[in-house]
């Protein structure tokens, strides 16, 4: 895909390297595995209680204009990964403070 | 700012963290994970494992672990790493950063893009753990590099 936000590789001795690009959530940070050739608009969610990987569909903040992953797409606010440091920070030098 | 690599390493555990990266309690930096590997060392098998990096407010009690400075020139970090948790770092409920399934055998890394690293914040005690939530009971070791803010 253009313009990965990350890449990751499984080096197993019995099978093929396995590669794949990854995208951020711009709210929560966390790296979402994309099906190749669907522009991130298709991701892969690894189901525990399957063990397999499903393809559900992308989701994106229209505030942020980038993608989110399927969690903070269902809570249905923009709450972007900077604000969010930056309240911790904020509280956290309010405790260093007392 | 300057780069710093960790290694942690114990016998796996479902519940405890292989390992944990944390802001300093009293001089609090941002980091930015850009780079981690899992595996095991173990005699090669086929367990089912599950990798994930997870947010933490607190550490718990772990073994301390040297950050290495990437460039030796680069002043020592002020983060705090530790690895072989006896007791469980606190753990951001459904803030988990990457879940990855893995083969024991096999061995996973991942990089980020530059401006697409996972954050933590500049806040006393936040960071990240490493857990292994399905796991054999078998050595593991992960790897992480982190650019200190």
């Amino acid at each position: 895909m253009l313009k990965p936000q990350g890449y990751a590789t499984i080096v197993d001795p019995e099978r093929p390297l396995t590669e794949f690009d990854t995208v951020q959530c711009c709210h929560c940070n966390c790296v979402i595995r994309v099906k190749p050739g669907t522009a991130s608009t298709v991701y892969l969610i690894f189901d525990e209680v399957a063990w397999r990987w499903i393809e559900e569909p992308g989701a994106s903040c229209w505030h942020c204009m980038q993608p989110v992953c399927l969690r903070c797409h269902d809570l249905g606010v923009c709450r972007p990964l900077e604000r969010q440091l930056q309240e911790s920070e904020r509280i956290g030098r309010q405790l260093l403070a007392r | 700012m300057g780069a710093f690599v960790v290694e942690a390493n114990r016998t796996a555990s479902a519940t405890l963290p292989v390992g944990s990266q944390i802001a300093d309690a009293t001089r609090p930096r941002r980091g930015k994970l850009y780079d981690i590997m899992f595996g095991s060392e173990a005699s090669p098998a086929d367990n089912p494992f599950l990798w994930r990096v997870q947010r933490i407010t607190a550490a718990g009690t772990s073994t301390a672990v040297t950050p290495t400075m990437v460039d030796p020139g680069d002043v020592a970090t002020e983060a705090d790493a530790g690895e072989n948790h006896t007791i469980d770092a606190t753990a951001t409920a459904n803030a988990i950063l990457l879940s990855v399934p893995l083969n024991q055998r096999a061995t996973f890394r991942w990089v980020a893009a530059p401006g697409s690293e996972l954050v933590y914040p500049s806040t006393a005690s936040n960071g990240f753990a490493v857990y292994t939530p399905t796991s054999s009971a078998v050595a593991v070791t992960t790897t992480w590099f982190v650019l200190e803010m």
